[in-house]
């Protein structure tokens, strides 16, 4: 039977550490809630280790300010102290913004959030050559991405989720759009963005992107 | 000092492990912190961040030098074949990790030499920082370019790249000499007369003042040899002498420590515990280098461990030095470590066990339930080549720390060898595999019936390269064709079932021993061969041997010839004007008891072996307590 309290953290992932791969991630986060000096649980067996569980993974390069971890604790920490420690155990671009227990028998944080809204910045562009770019793309409704040597089609049906809002921001085009988590395979933003643009010559870059939340299904 | 990070910034999502060139980890030095700095000084590790960033000097030596006011000291790795290529095609320079600023731009480079494989690394990055490759073409407003660490005892095939080595352990000598430089500087003084004042400084080796003398010169000393390089003028030593930090435990056992994103070689928390190791392996370069021995207090190494622990946020301690389990309150260290990290998942490793029973009784200390593999370097296979190697490890101590490990629950065992030592024949070749058997053999009857089938051994064999500053620096390395019948002597030898042989390439060991034991003439080799395309040498995927041999053969001179070249007695030795301590004397003593197959103590278990390191530096053993062993 489960023991303990859950404990679940949310922090942001900005500047350069948008670069971090999740591994890179997880590591640091789990160095940061030691430096913290959490009471985090220990597995037990021939290699003991924290009991933490971290949300869906981002992709290289794109920045988050909404990422989840479920930490399991021996005792019970008021949460506002613990938030205390672990911003100043961390860095500003790996940053918790948020902590509150919830029920051990709670979802899994790999599963309790499966839509994730995203941002875009497309560097020097023009709003309306961005919509048709993607306007032809939602056409076709799919992209292909290579996995394990094999070219993989993935499906915008049941992926995307709404509608996309292209606006002009200054020179910049924003690009928001929702995207759903399923077990057969997720819709990468960035794989998304470039798919528009693959046709083009001078395809506009990709200024940052970001996941800015990740929901329950409404 | 230009900040390049908006030119590097779109090429990051381009390569491969991004983090590597990301700097700002926690702890890393802020270079706004030091605004009355003017003195810029970078450290550079000859290869990636995730190889340098684990080195214990440069975070110590970047600490010493931040010590002062003055100075606002850097560090920089070598970028990736990915990365390297993308700065050649937008035309960007090297950089330092803090400020992205180019090396160009700095006044002291230090560049760490910890092995002979990164050689075509120095070239490497001197060219990508746009800094002439060679010194004597170096103007004004180029920076003075630094080497050290362990090749710098044999500078002369470097020399042409350095402006300058620093001999031996650097916290005092590196400061004192950009202290010095930024004096010079200040007062307007040119290149040439700055490095003339920074020969002056005790463990400074300036090879542009020295000269070709072709074994001329005596060095001095009884039973010295003769010198292949020689001062221009009289204020500059004939023989340039280690450094050493004779207090070692009035250091600071914990360098600023610096949390990386990427993942490391070694990533954990490193304690330096000691240095030096008189065990005085004939093989061993490290052994003879770093002598005496000096021991830190087993109150600071615990309180520095639970600090790093605190700050860092690792799972896991290394307690390093040459020999760990050799250190007099290890089981005391251990015992306290063990209980103040208790119930937090942090694990303590030893990165070396002594091979007996004591040895295994501490890993056994540490590992807990987590018995993962153990390693043990007998070395040789059979006791005569032990005592020619003066390894001083019996057939009992092997068995014993085997026996022990198995009966305590470890199922993995890798055992270090060596072929190519001097004296070895094909009988103590074919000995590794008969001794494997017989290890094999007691790791089975250690464990219970049913786990027999889990025993897992694997061996890993090296070829021997002889080093300078070692009893066997004169040795030549064996040729190719004995290389070759020699794996084959021990392939056969091998037990059919049950234990994984592997053996290190022969041509990188061709051009380890090549660059070990050069002269001058080696530069060009090492600049022929990066302009072939040899670079990250010692990753086995980027080597390319073809490169040294086109190398060899461009500038005359052949990596095989060198490699297995035997000095004679009264060849003068290239290295001879560097001194880490260990007098010729003694070497030559070795050696010849080498060959009658007799062997020396370790003197911080006994009597003085006559080593000369103690005399010649001023200094001593320091020892925490009486030794087990």
């Amino acid at each position: 039977m489960a023991e303990g309290f859950l404990l679940r953290i949310r922090y942001v992932k900005r500047g350069r550490l948008v670069f971090l791969s999740h591994l890179e991630t997880v590591r640091s986060m789990e160095r940061c809630i030691r430096r913290a000096r959490l009471p985090y649980a220990i597995s037990e067996g021939f290699n003991p280790h924290m009991k933490v569980a971290f949300g869906p993974a981002l992709p290289v390069g794109i920045g988050s300010e909404m990422e989840l971890l479920d930490l399991r604790l021996r005792e019970y920490l008021n949460p506002d102290e613990a938030m205390r420690r672990l911003q100043e155990a961390g860095t500003d671009d790996l940053q918790v913004t948020d902590c509150a227990y919830i029920s051990l028998d709670a979802s899994s944080v790999t599963v309790a959030y499966p839509l994730f809204d995203w941002e875009a910045l497309l560097a020097d562009a023009d709003a309306g050559t961005v919509r048709a770019a993607f306007d032809a793309l939602l056409e076709r409704g799919y992209i292909e991405v290579i996995r394990k040597k094999q070219m993989r089609r993935v499906d915008f049906d049941g992926r995307l989720v709404g509608d996309l809002q292209i606006e002009q921001e200054g020179s910049d085009v924003a690009l928001r759009f929702t995207t759903r988590n399923q077990a057969s395979g997720a819709l990468r933003p960035d794989r998304f963005i470039a798919a528009a643009f693959a046709d083009c010559a001078d395809a506009p870059s990709l200024r940052s992107c970001t996941r800015l939340a990740m929901r329950e299904e409404s | 000092m230009t900040d390049l990070w908006p030119r590097y910034a779109p090429l990051i999502s381009r390569v491969a492990k991004p983090s590597r060139y990301l700097g700002h980890e926690r702890g890393a030095l802020d270079p706004a912190s030091k605004p009355d700095a003017d003195y810029h000084a970078v450290f550079m590790y000859p290869d990636s961040y995730e190889i340098g960033q684990t080195n214990q000097a440069i975070a110590i030596l970047c600490d010493t030098l931040n010590s002062s006011e003055q100075i606002l000291c850097e560090r920089a790795y070598l970028p990736w074949v990915d990365m390297i290529e993308l700065m050649r095609e937008y035309d960007l320079p090297l950089v330092s990790l803090e400020s992205y600023a180019p090396l160009n731009e700095f006044d002291f480079i230090g560049i760490t030499l910890p092995h002979e494989m990164a050689a075509t690394n120095v070239l490497e990055a001197l060219d990508l920082a746009r800094i002439p490759l060679h010194a004597a073409e170096r103007g004004e407003d180029d920076p003075l370019v630094f080497g050290g660490g362990p090749c710098a005892y044999n500078p002369e095939p470097f020399a042409a790249f350095f402006d300058a080595f620093f001999i031996g352990e650097g916290e005092e000598v590196d400061l004192e000499a950009a202290l010095r430089h930024r004096e010079l500087r200040d007062a307007g003084a040119s290149r040439a007369e700055i490095l003339h004042e920074l020969a002056r400084i005790d463990g400074v080796y300036v090879p542009s003042l020295y000269e070709p003398c072709d074994g001329g010169v005596a060095s001095a000393g009884e039973g010295a040899g003769r010198l292949c390089v020689r001062p221009v003028s009289d204020d500059v030593p004939p023989i340039v002498y280690k450094r050493l930090m004779r207090d070692f435990d009035a250091t600071d056992a914990l360098p600023t420590p610096i949390v990386p994103y990427s993942e490391l070689v070694h990533d954990r928390l490193s304690i330096e515990i000691m240095r030096g190791c008189a065990r005085g392996c004939r093989f061993c370069q490290a052994g003879m280098m770093y002598r005496p021995v000096r021991e830190r207090s087993p109150e600071s190494i615990v309180e520095a461990a639970l600090q790093g622990l605190a700050c860092t946020g690792y799972d896991e301690v290394s307690l390093t030095s040459l020999s760990s389990t050799d250190y007099s309150c290890i089981a005391e260290v251990l015992h306290d470590l063990q209980a103040a990290t208790s119930g937090t998942g942090t694990g303590i490793s030893l990165p070396s066990l002594r091979v007996d029973a004591f040895g295994v009784e501490l890993a056994q200390l540490v590992a807990g339930e987590r018995k993962g593999g153990l390693t043990l370097a007998p070395e040789a296979g059979t006791q005569r080549l032990r005592d020619i190697i003066n390894k001083g490890v019996t057939e009992d101590d092997l068995m014993a720390a085997v026996t022990t490990a198995f009966e305590a629950g470890w199922r993995r065992l890798k055992l270090y060898f060596m072929i190519g030592l001097p004296g070895e024949t094909d009988e103590d070749v074919a000995g590794i595999g008969e001794l494997c058997r017989r290890v094999y053999a007691a790791a089975k009857d250690a464990v219970p019936d049913e786990q027999r089938g889990h025993v897992r051994m694997s061996v890993s064999t090296a070829l021997f390269i002889p080093k300078p500053c070692t009893p066997f620096q004169w040795e030549g390395q064996i040729p190719q064709d004995e290389i070759e019948h020699r794996i084959e002597v021990l392939r056969d030898s091998m037990p059919r079932r049950g234990v994984d042989l592997h053996w290190h390439s022969p041509e990188v060991s061709f051009v380890e021993a090549a660059l070990a034991r050069g002269g001058r003439d080696c530069a060009s080799l090492i600049e022929a061969a990066w302009r072939h395309g040899a670079r990250f040498d010692a990753w086995t995927e980027q080597f390319d041997f073809q490169a040294w041999l086109d190398a060899g053969q461009e500038v005359g001179l052949s990596v095989f010839d060198l490699a297995t070249h035997e000095f004679a007695d009264d060849e003068p030795l290239p290295w001879s004007h560097i001194s880490c301590g260990v007098s010729e004397q003694f070497l030559r003593s070795e050696r010849e008891k080498a060959r009658r197959g007799e062997t020396t103590s370790d003197c911080t278990f006994g009597a003085c072996s006559g080593c000369g390191a103690c005399q010649t530096l001023a200094a001593q053993n320091v020892l925490q307590g009486e030794r087990h062993g």
